[in-house]
């Protein structure tokens, strides 16, 4: 035994351990994926441009921005958490959960508008591709928008600081960055390279 | 990069910078750059932007060797196995990727 101070450090290094050994899985899952789209669209010597050139680069270029900062707002809620500003903290959570609400909707809009227009799943190998990563892509930011949230209810409520859990945040963040980091790379992956 | 103090870098000048490297991947894709210029360009953009995100959102400024080993190895993994299929896919390339694909016209099919 050496002392009580022992507690005070671990868990919150453990959580942080947790979610980086997570993340190196999901590099591997979205990195097959990402393979895959492009060894095939390197081997389709330009045959897929003329579909490709039919995705709203506004839209995306708009959803990137939305991310950015939503990453923003989440390390600086982490940051005034190790300031022991709970209630910036808690604000700057609330911004980060609103912003990736911000960028389904404009996703919900973008795929209606392609789907509309007659750009499904089924339509050809490129909206193949398109859809099955942006989807899952998607799919993460709704799990860390629900993260985000729980994390904000405890955060109202109280109970996140009352038990010293305010590095959640930091955990949460970390996801966060990652889902944004694959973004990063989806978009010139789909809008920009036609 | 700028940072206010070691342990507490300057979050919204890497945002700013994450912001102005958007702007420049969008103005190279519409440049009239040669195709290979312009693929070069935004992806050596969106490395920095991840690397951005990742050394000082994600604090891999910080960390120790453990947790950058944990970040590093799976990319070098993705390296590898991309680099591997290279010739099954590419350089023998499968019919489904090679075919021609047309933007569907406004009719219903």
């Amino acid at each position: 035994m050496h002392g009580t101070q022992a507690n005070v450090q671990p868990r919150p290094e453990f959580g942080k351990l947790g979610m980086w050994w997570f993340l190196a899985s999901e590099i591997m899952t979205f990195g097959g994926f990402l393979a895959v789209y492009i060894l095939y669209r390197a081997a389709s010597g330009g045959g897929w441009t003329e579909t490709a050139e039919h995705v709203s680069i506004a839209l995306g270029s708009i959803n990137t921005f939305v991310l950015l900062t939503s990453s923003l707002t989440i390390v600086k809620s982490t940051e005034a958490v190790n300031q022991g500003e709970y209630d910036r903290a808690k604000n700057y959570l609330g911004w980060t959960i609103l912003l990736g609400v911000v960028f389904l909707a404009i996703k919900g809009v973008e795929y209606t508008s392609e789907i509309r227009h007659g750009f499904t799943p089924i339509t050809n190998i490129f909206w193949n591709f398109y859809f099955a990563l942006t989807g899952l892509h998607a799919l993460h930011i709704l799990v860390g928008i629900i993260i985000n949230l729980v994390l904000y209810i405890g955060a109202v409520k109280g109970t996140l600081w009352r038990e010293d859990l305010g590095h959640r945040i930091e955990v949460a963040g970390l996801y966060w960055h990652f889902v944004d980091i694959v973004w990063i790379f989806l978009f010139p992956l789909l809008y920009l390279s036609y | 990069m700028a940072t206010e103090a070691h342990d507490h870098p300057n979050y919204f000048m890497v945002w700013v910078v994450l912001l102005l490297l958007l702007v420049v991947s969008l103005a190279a894709a519409y440049m009239p750059f040669s195709q290979t210029l312009t693929v070069i360009l935004i992806f050596v953009i969106a490395a920095v932007k991840a690397l951005l995100v990742a050394y000082f959102f994600m604090h891999l400024k910080i960390e120790g060797k453990l947790i950058l080993a944990i970040a590093i190895v799976p990319v070098i993994l993705f390296v590898i196995m991309t680099i591997s299929l290279l010739p099954d896919i590419v350089y023998n390339p499968v019919e489904t990727a090679t075919q021609k694909l047309e933007a569907p016209k406004s009719t219903v099919h």
